[in-house]
């Protein structure tokens, strides 16, 4: 939960929209170097190391499903 | 090797309209005649035309060139106007040889310089991000790390109807990513997940990561640095330059993400004098995002005061500044 709460946060501040819409594209509601810098902030947050190459993967494309990858590897 | 110009198309996937496919092609067929006869001159004659078409273009230019003027007096205001005027007709006739140098990649043999521990980093093959600028010859420094490693990478922004005819990168080993294209990006985390060497210009604006140049506070685009963090490579910095024979240089350095070694040192001398504590090992202070670019921007400038007439000063580099 606090994953999401800090994936949407982030998505929330850079777009300066507060009504995110979980199956929007991730990369296509903020930019790479945003999404860089998520990846970095997640992995320091929660001690956490993201394979990068799978973050853009087909199955990965929607915020919804990036925050279960991301919470899957905390879990792990 | 190929060139990854996928989705050449850009973005926006249009089929182009016949009279942009013409458009296009006549384009191409200019570029290629003026090549091949470019080709029939001596390197010397070569370079000396288009070092005086490039001065020819700027003098009708009058934007380009009065924001160049601007840029070389914000940056260097010891200068004269006619100083810097000199100055930015040298600078624009060198890059205007720089880039039609990106046509015969082939037949350019950069000399390369770079220490032990950088070397081993080139030669090791498991990929580093190189920061780079826009000096001298833009495309020697991929060209020269083509020379150590199999996956050489860079982005650029070639326009279509060149795209189409030409392969530049591949004869010299290089893989080259559209800009435009919409998966540049993730074609960018693929290759550095393959242990590309990937050489990103950074010396533009961008409104990502706040920088002092030349002592103004401006942006710079500080992708390179997040992708070597992100993808635990090491980051390096690389620039090439002419020689007053046209040969170019290259020069590759290493830059620290982190202060462990500065600290490691310091933390060594400790142990040595107090002869104590074996296994402590020293704190590892990773340098934050700004820091890390302070530190290019530190060298960049060194370096552009070093070939004042070799950086393009036509960019508008300080933006909103």
């Amino acid at each position: 939960m606090l994953i999401q709460q800090s994936i949407i946060q982030f998505i929330e501040e850079k777009t300066h929209c507060p009504l995110i819409d979980l199956t929007d594209n991730l990369l296509g509601t903020i930019k790479s170097f945003d999404f860089m810098m998520l990846m970095l902030e997640l992995e320091q947050k929660f001690k956490l190391t993201l394979p990068f190459e799978q973050a853009l993967t087909a199955n990965l494309r929607q915020i919804d499903e990036f925050i279960f990858w991301v919470e899957q590897h905390h879990e792990s | 090797m190929k060139v990854k110009l996928s989705n050449k198309s850009t973005a926006k996937a249009i089929t182009p309209s016949p009279r942009a496919l013409i458009k296009h092609k006549t384009m191409s067929l200019g570029i290629r005649f003026l090549l091949s006869t470019l080709m029939k001159l001596t390197k010397k004659r070569r370079k000396k035309l288009i070092n005086n078409i490039g001065k020819i273009i700027l003098r009708f230019a009058t934007k380009t060139r009065k924001r160049a003027i601007n840029n070389i007096v914000r940056a260097m205001p010891e200068l004269s106007i006619k100083e810097a005027t000199d100055l930015a007709f040298d600078a624009y006739g060198n890059c205007a040889y720089g880039v039609a140098e990106s046509f015969w990649l082939s037949q350019v043999e950069p000399d390369i310089f770079c220490d032990e521990e950088t070397l081993q980093i080139l030669q090791s093959g498991t990929g580093a991000c190189i920061a780079t600028m826009h000096l001298g010859c833009y495309e020697a420094v991929p060209l020269a790390v083509a020379k150590f490693a199999n996956n050489s990478v860079t982005l650029t922004n070639i326009p279509d109807f060149l795209t189409d005819e030409m392969d530049f990168y591949s004869a010299v080993n290089i893989t080259a990513i559209n800009k435009k294209s919409a998966h540049a990006f993730s074609q960018l985390l693929i290759q550095a997940g393959n242990n590309g060497y990937i050489s990103l210009h950074c010396d533009l604006y961008a409104n990502q990561t706040e920088v002092t140049f030349f002592g103004q506070k401006t942006k710079a685009p500080s992708g390179v640095v997040l992708l070597a963090k992100m993808t635990k490579k090491p980051l390096l910095l690389a620039y090439a330059v002419y020689q007053d024979d046209g040969q170019v240089q290259v020069f590759f350095e290493t830059l620290q993400l982190n202060q462990e070694i500065a600290i490691q040192n310091q933390f060594n001398n400790e142990l040595q004098s107090k002869q104590s504590i074996s296994q402590k090992t020293a704190p590892e202070i990773e340098q934050n995002v700004e820091q890390v670019m302070a530190q290019i921007y530190q060298r960049f400038e060194q370096i552009i005061r070093q070939y004042p007439s070799q950086w393009y000063w036509s960019y508008n580099r300080w933006k909103n500044y």
